[in-house]
């Protein structure tokens, strides 16, 4: 079983990371910087399961599930601030969230 | 997996439900115009250098022949790299988790309380 090369995978892989980049750097809302970030770390994961395969070797695998774990946690925690500061009627908004203090 | 297939589905439904009858929102709309700029010129300057150094700098290294057995990428090849090589990364995976899993469910316990002391 050939699948393509492994030279569209690293292409398509930095376009979606430019694309969970351009989001975090110019969407203003938490939920959609979120969404972002989690569209980098699957890019990174793309390569590395891409580069496993080049390579013939299932440690690229393993980190990939352990970066899935790690995601998965950020996921929790992030969403959980988020919704957090919208009970306590927080504009939802990282330009005006400046101060940790709310 | 299952746990980050969850977190992600709630994720995409929190988006979806938050935004979906707010169509005002641009990615442009208002801010500063110098933050735009630089956030296009950096994004278009990783893109441009990943696909340089992919086309020019490493067209024979990355074409070099896999081989790839019938077991390769399988449960059983994975969970065994995962409980010999890798069992320390395992371990910490589990307490990152643990903890995550603690802290949304404080983060979730204090909103509540918030809530609680500001209609009371």
């Amino acid at each position: 079983m050939h699948g393509p090369d492994i030279q569209w995978y690293v292409v398509l892989s930095a376009i979606l990371f430019t694309t969970g980049a351009l989001g975090v750097m110019l969407r203003r809302n938490p939920l959609i910087i979120l969404l972002s970030v989690e569209i980098m770390l699957n890019a990174a994961n793309l390569l590395l399961i891409a580069f496993s395969r080049l390579h013939g070797r299932e440690d690229g695998q393993v980190f990939a599930i352990s970066v899935m774990a790690v995601a998965a946690s950020e996921v929790v925690v992030g969403l959980g601030l988020i919704v957090a500061m919208g009970r306590r009627q927080v504009d939802l908004d990282v330009d005006k969230l400046r101060t940790l203090r709310g | 997996m299952l746990v980050y297939g969850g977190a992600v589905m709630v994720m995409f439904l929190f988006v979806i439900a938050y935004l979906g009858d707010r169509t005002d929102e641009s990615p442009w709309s208002g801010g500063p115009s110098w933050q735009v700029v630089g956030a296009i010129l950096a994004g278009g300057a990783i893109l441009a250098e990943v696909i340089v150094v992919v086309g020019l700098k490493a067209g024979n290294l990355l074409s070099k022949p896999s081989h790839i057995g019938r077991s390769f990428g399988s449960p059983e090849a994975l969970g065994r790299l995962f409980l010999t090589d890798h069992l320390l990364a395992f371990e910490i995976t589990s307490i990152v988790l643990l903890v995550a899993a603690v802290g949304g469910v404080v983060l979730g316990a204090h909103a509540r309380n918030l809530e609680h002391d500001a209609r009371s």
